[in-house]
């Protein structure tokens, strides 16, 4: 009786078009959509163009024209100077032409009208500039036949400073949000899990009641029915995630099997919550489709789908939430796979998903097996 | 030949409201057994918790003469139910949705298509076994509820108003589909406000008002529970009230009355009713056109007793 | 009107649900507003760093509290696991080890291996604290080169590297001041409204416009005497109520979010929103007619909510986006709505100058998208009414 029933809620699950292809097309449109956004702001944080900037000259300063004129040179100059008075130089920053204004009177000094990344390099360039011209100036006059040698070491520039990568994996910010696209797919399947239930409560739709009625025994049918909502769900993430990973080229480390396992655990945990979700009392199926969205929605939230460092905000302020909250969980077994040498973690969250998953059940059936309705 | 189903003093509460009132039933194995009443009256909420779908307040149900639960696997067996609202899979044609339904009763696979394979031809789908329900007229889809409901051969089938918005072709083959079904040897729960069905179909029936069985028999014990035993109707174009009151006297008749052209007398009992009316138009030199004469129906048994019922309450 | 008061009865029975969606919204976009990263401020930020030193001599020390006074210090444990969650989810920034015999090699003049360190993000603020160490050893170098002791050379690398830039921030005009006025934290509150627009209206509106035009009903309708356009209006004019009722909503709780009524340039702000949220529900009327299902409602709901919300600015910053979603973007409705945001309250930052101009050009663009939205439904209406399966 059980692959009976299992058989044909496959059958009529496979059939049921309409969610199966919003839950494969959902992630492939969206996923589209962030690997297009996420893209375009690498472009602009690493390509770089010569800054525009301008010089006043109030007093003239051979050195650091001579130095200017080297950056500025050449297929990968830092900067592209224009000489300008005062009030124009004023009105190009004003139009936005240039990002800043270096004012040789004296020492140096900078003008600038924003707060970015071209601002802070030339800052970064005019404190070096000053820095590099004191030692100079001390040298000079204190250890002058040295000058020489410390004007070559200035040129010589070593980094002592060894990075050790502490993981393998990838460390984009903005991988994470792939890791939710995916989380929200396995939580959006909490909608068939929910169907189940529905359909084979007897105060919940005449199929259910017709059911009641069989001398099958409501465990099988529902157990049956769930089996199949895995199966649906599990191809449906399958296919969510082999479109990250290959077409969209989404890093996921280089434990790729393991993703899909993770993947995978995932489904089944957001196909049970639908279930409980739809064994609770005597809200109307939109009702509790609403409650099934609404909480996956809320999941994703708090585990950044919408805003990045949501889970880093939530895990300072309430670490233990992110132990339980489904999308955390979920994204978080990506993150520890790409980002962890051990397994520790990784297994740790996926077992935390099981039980989860185990406990929805649970209380779906004994919500579901109620044996007489008050009514109908 | 035993009994079925015995159902005692049933009580079933909704808060303030009693849905059915001390209700008791015994219905024998091979009946048509009806269950007739206005909406409202109680036949759904009695079959419900007949199949302990619903929870009730007192009494007892045994089926097979044993304690109906919802755990009774062994009962359910042996009972197929077809409900109000179709109960298919939307996703599943013909074929799959008669074959799952019996397959939640027969494990035999093959014991199973040979059944299914029957219940189509009974129903009369076989040119749509591939149909998903969605695509089949009301009535076919009537057909189809009904055919998942018996595929598996039980010994009980309990109907709940199976032809509402039904062709008359598919209503005609349900009915003798029934009584086919009957005729092999089920027990036939059949609750329906369509009274000439009932009266087509059932052996024993019951009728029911405000959760109380009020009255219960074959159709002759029914029917002869209320006053009217014919009914004449004549047309007429014009009848002074004199005549009316004459008419009145005649034995066996307790009302004469005029309307639209037509003289309606209505008799308890008698013979020759029909004689001694005319003869009196004739005296009176009343010219008639055509003349019916009818014998009362459940419809007129059902609407004098609840309308005693009903009036009975007011007074 | 039997269209208007059918649509109005299925309406309020959904209330329930959809005051679920608005709370959850409320709750997501109050969150957002109060925890929101400004990706673009990278100036003089002071990293949280941890530093582990190995060497423990005078030399060391010195450089651990000079970079002390430049970020902020914070302890760890030294253990693997340890370090790479805090760097993850950015409790610190960088991780700095002082290798043992630091001071001794720095003295002999061997700057090799004087430090690993681990970071996670390959921020700007992690690329300048590693150039900051570099630098300091390169000047200490220096000035050993010129001759002086290591103590010596330390001290002075420290007073050189304290020389900063003499940097004036050139204020334009009255407009800093007058931009000063704008709250920029409370402008994420009115960043987000689009995306929380789009997933409320969407949710509750379609189901019951879709009840409307299932089949059955629909042909019903159709067999009155109501025209197509006539009931494509009056399901415009029931959604209107719901509309507005959920913009106050968000409106009234923005003054709570923001702890005072909304003053001068903010208004315009007020209005930006009631126009997008009519674009919304002009996005959410046209995906009605085509009956999806309830699924089908949530999926497009936050496809199309999260989808213009990346791509228009809304969740990542325009001036993070490149040239070329940019130019995707502008052809989404939502892509103004920001831009007229950014005007209003990160002017003088990543917004234009406010200009009044500008407002009402960006404010129009949208009312542009909700004209060509809604005479696009009264095509797909009268075309199914026409057709007539």
């Amino acid at each position: 009786m059980f692959w009976h029933n299992f058989k044909y809620e496959l059958i009529s699950g496979l059939r049921v078009k309409d969610v199966i292809i919003w839950l494969i097309i959902f992630p492939i449109i969206l996923g589209g959509f962030f690997k297009i956004a996420f893209n375009s702001i690498y472009e602009k944080t690493t390509e770089f163009s010569a800054i525009p900037i301008a010089v006043t000259e109030t007093e003239k300063n051979e050195v650091f024209h001579k130095v200017m004129s080297q950056i500025s040179e050449g297929d990968d100059a830092l900067f592209k100077v224009t000489y300008a008075e005062k009030n124009e130089a004023v009105k190009m920053l004003d139009k936005k032409e240039v990002y800043g204004i270096i004012f040789t009177d004296g020492g140096l000094s900078l003008s600038v009208s924003d707060n970015g990344i071209e601002q802070t390099i030339i800052k970064t360039f005019v404190e070096q500039y000053i820095r590099q011209e004191k030692i100079i100036k001390d040298t000079a006059m204190n250890h002058p036949d040295k000058l020489d040698e410390v004007i070559l070491s200035l040129g010589n520039n070593v980094s002592a400073n060894k990075n050790i990568p502490l993981t393998n994996g990838n460390t984009d910010y903005f991988i994470t949000f792939f890791y939710n696209l995916i989380a929200m797919v396995a939580l959006f399947g909490s909608i068939t899990g929910l169907h189940i239930s529905i359909s084979n409560q007897g105060n919940l739709s005449p199929l259910g009641a017709r059911k009641c009625c069989s001398p099958t025994p409501k465990s099988i049918s529902l157990l049956a029915g769930l089996m199949g909502s895995y199966i649906l769900q599990i191809i449906c993430i399958i296919i969510s995630i082999t479109y990250v990973a290959f077409v969209l080229k989404i890093d996921f480390g280089n434990r790729l099997p393991l993703v899909y396992i993770s993947g995978i655990i995932g489904s089944l945990m957001g196909v049970s919550l639908g279930f409980a979700v739809g064994s609770f009392g005597r809200m109307s199926t939109k009702a509790k489709e609403g409650v099934a969205m609404s909480v996956s929605m809320l999941s994703c939230f708090f585990s950044g789908l919408m805003e990045g460092d949501m889970k880093a905000i939530v895990a300072e302020k309430a670490p233990w939430f992110n132990e339980i909250n489904p999308a955390a969980l979920i994204s978080d077994a990506f993150y520890c796979l790409n980002i962890y040498d051990d397994y520790d973690r990784y297994i740790k969250k996926n077992i935390t998903m099981i039980i989860l998953a185990v406990i929805f059940v649970i209380i779906g059936f004994m919500l579901t097996r109620r044996r007489k309705y008050a009514s109908l | 030949m035993g009994t079925v189903v015995k159902i005692e003093n049933l009580v079933k509460r909704y808060k303030e409201l009693v849905a059915l009132d001390h209700l008791s039933l015994e219905i024998e194995e091979g009946e048509v057994f009806g269950l007739l009443g206005p909406n409202g009256s109680g036949k759904t909420t009695t079959i419900n918790c007949l199949l302990s779908l619903l929870s009730y307040d007192k009494g007892t149900v045994e089926i097979f003469g044993k304690k109906m639960t919802p755990v009774s696997y062994d009962i359910k067996k042996q009972i197929g139910i077809i409900m109000q609202n179709v109960a298919v899979f939307q996703e599943l044609n013909v074929y799959e949705n008669i074959d799952y339904f019996c397959g939640l009763y027969i494990k035999d696979k093959n014991k199973r298509k040979q059944y299914v394979e029957e219940s189509i031809q009974f129903a009369g789908l076989e040119d749509f076994r591939k149909f998903r329900p969605k695509k089949l007229s009301g009535g076919l889809l009537r057909r189809l509820n009904i055919a998942c409901g018996i595929a598996h051969k039980p010994r009980l089938i309990i109907l709940d108003e199976p032809t509402v918005a039904v062709d008359p072709q598919s209503r005609n083959k349900i009915l003798e589909g029934i009584q086919e079904l009957n005729r092999k040897g089920a027990t036939i729960i059949y609750t329906s406000h369509y009274m000439e069905e009932v009266e087509q179909l059932c052996t024993r029936i019951a009728i029911m008002d405000r959760g109380k069985k009020i009255a219960e028999g074959t159709k002759d014990e029914l029917k002869r529970m209320i006053k009217n035993t014919e009914t004449v109707t004549i047309e007429v174009l014009e009848v002074p009230e004199s005549v009316l009151t004459e008419l009145e006297n005649i034995r066996h008749v307790y009302k004469a009355s005029f309307a639209d052209e037509k003289l309606t007398i209505e008799c308890s009992g008698g013979k020759h009713n029909l004689i001694r009316i005319l003869d009196v138009l004739q005296k009176e030199n009343i010219s008639f056109g055509r003349v019916y004469t009818e014998l009362p129906t459940l419809n007129d048994v059902f609407l004098e007793i609840t309308g005693k019922a009903l009036r009975d309450k007011e007074d | 009107m039997q269209v208007f008061k059918a649509f109005n009865k299925i309406m309020i029975s959904r209330i329930p649900i959809a005051m679920i969606w608005i709370i959850i919204f409320l709750v997501i976009s109050i969150i957002t507003a109060n925890n929101s990263n400004d990706y673009t401020e990278f100036i003089d930020t002071k990293l949280d760093i941890c530093i582990f030193d190995e060497d423990n001599t005078p030399e060391s020390k010195a450089l651990k509290e000079f970079l002390g006074n430049k970020h902020n210090l914070i302890s760890l444990e030294n253990d693997k696991d340890t370090i790479l969650d805090a760097l993850y989810y950015e409790r610190v920034g960088y991780v700095l080890t002082i290798s043992k015999g630091y001071a001794e090699k720095l003295e002999s003049g061997e700057i090799n291996d004087l430090f690993t360190n681990y970071h996670v993000h390959d921020s700007y603020s992690s690329t300048l604290v590693g150039s900051l160490i570099d630098e300091y050893v390169n000047t200490v170098r220096s000035y050993q080169i010129s001759g002086e002791g290591l103590s010596e050379a330390i001290k002075n690398a420290e007073d050189t590297l304290s020389q900063e830039a003499d940097v004036k921030t050139q204020s334009f005009s009255e407009e800093s001041k007058e931009n000063a006025q704008y709250k920029s934290d409370f402008g994420y509150y009115f960043q987000y409204l689009p995306y929380v627009f789009i997933s409320v209206i969407i949710v509750v509106l379609c189901p019951i416009i879709t009840t409307l035009n299932n089949r059955e009903i629909k042909n019903r309708t159709n067999c009155s005497c109501i025209s197509s356009g006539s009931q494509s209006l009056q399901i415009f004019l029931g959604s209107i109520f719901f509309i507005v009722a959920v913009w106050l909503f968000f409106i009234i709780a923005g003054i709570f979010v923001k702890g005072g009524f909304y003053i001068k340039r903010e208004w315009f702000g007020v209005l930006n929103s009631f126009v997008f949220i009519l674009v919304a529900s002009a996005i959410a009327i046209l995906i009605s007619s085509f009956s999806p299902s309830s699924t089908g409602v949530n999926v497009i709901a936050n496809i199309v909510g999260l989808g213009m919300s990346f791509l228009c600015g809304i969740f990542v910053p325009q001036s993070l986006l490149g040239n070329g979603v940019l130019k995707i973007g502008k052809f989404l409705p939502a892509y103004w709505y920001v831009k007229a945001n950014d005007m209003i309250y990160f002017s003088g930052d990543v917004g234009e100058s406010f200009s009044l101009s500008k407002i009402f050009e960006y404010i129009g663009i949208q009312m542009v998208f909700v004209v060509v939205l809604f005479v696009l439904v009264m095509l797909i209406m009268k075309a199914k009414h026409d057709k007539a399966e």
